[in-house]
């Protein structure tokens, strides 16, 4: 496409600038998942699994959506337009809403506590059902879209 | 709880933008995209493992918005949801090694920096008092 190329390259203080917005709401909506899970008397580890499987599902839809592709369905990277995009939902919201330090700590005091079982769940939900999470939305959402711009060329 | 969810956000945002930089500054000297992420989520596990592990006595010598500063900057920095979506595309593309890679050093390496941290914290505030 052209046109993107006429566009001037996004400078990165905007691109930090919104980024800074969606982390800002993304960081409220997981100390909100967090004080929602404590009033119902679950502990905080469970409202960062909850994050951590949502997100991951979350920006496999948002590339989908948003990246260029290949001939095979491939991420091959962004427009300019969609840049700006992945940064607000991307690395903005979702990045502030899914926490990696959160997990990496959550493990770690189970270790410390001994609790080998809720050990086992933070590492299954993050290592498995996390990435699968985030590969299921990537190729539900790539193969919807490929059968729309398909009947589109039709 | 307003004034929690407040600090919370504001300190994750300023996580979010410190995350960008790093990554920004990583790449141009030449890592690739998932390489930078790691290392980010990497140094952000030992922090937090810093952080967490003294959370205590934090909240007692500097109070319970210090803490939610500290611990709100280092979820802002750290990103789970681009470490996902980076093992996926690399799967995806083929580059299955490093795909692997990315995902055992992730989730491997984040809770022994975090327990590597809490232990030099602990080690450093008992050394201090």
């Amino acid at each position: 496409m052209n046109h993107q190329h006429a566009l001037p390259p996004v400078p990165i203080w905007k691109l930090i600038a919104v980024a800074c917005a969606g982390g800002f709401v993304g960081s409220a909506a997981r100390a909100g998942m967090e004080l929602g899970c404590s009033s119902v008397g679950l502990p905080g580890w469970t409202a960062r699994v909850v994050v951590n499987v949502l997100g991951a599902c979350a920006i496999g839809v948002l590339f989908a959506r948003l990246c260029d592709v290949d001939g095979r369905g491939i991420p091959v990277g962004f427009s300019q337009k969609n840049r700006v995009r992945e940064q607000l939902w991307g690395a903005g919201f979702l990045g502030g809403f899914t926490t990696v330090s959160g997990f990496a700590w959550d493990v770690a005091s189970a270790v410390q506590d001994g609790a080998l079982v809720r050990a086992t769940v933070l590492l299954t939900a993050d290592a498995v059902v996390g990435i699968a999470a985030a590969a299921l939305g990537y190729s539900i959402t790539m193969a919807r879209r490929q059968v729309r711009e398909r009947k589109g060329a039709a | 709880m307003l004034m929690h969810l407040l600090i919370v956000s504001m300190c994750g945002a300023i996580g979010c933008a410190l995350r960008l930089v790093a990554r920004d500054v990583l790449m141009h000297n030449g890592a690739q995209p998932w390489w930078a992420v790691l290392v980010i989520n990497l140094f952000g596990a030992l922090l937090m493992g810093g952080v967490a592990g003294s959370a205590q006595s934090i909240e007692e010598q500097a109070g319970s918005m210090v803490l939610a500063a500290a611990t709100g900057v280092l979820a802002g920095w750290t990103t789970y949801s681009a470490f996902s979506m980076d093992v996926v595309q690399l799967w995806l593309r083929g580059q299955r090694a490093s795909a692997l890679t990315l995902w055992a050093a992730t989730l491997c390496g984040a809770p022994l920096l975090a327990l590597a941290g809490g232990a030099a914290m602990a080690a450093y505030t008992g050394a201090a008092t």
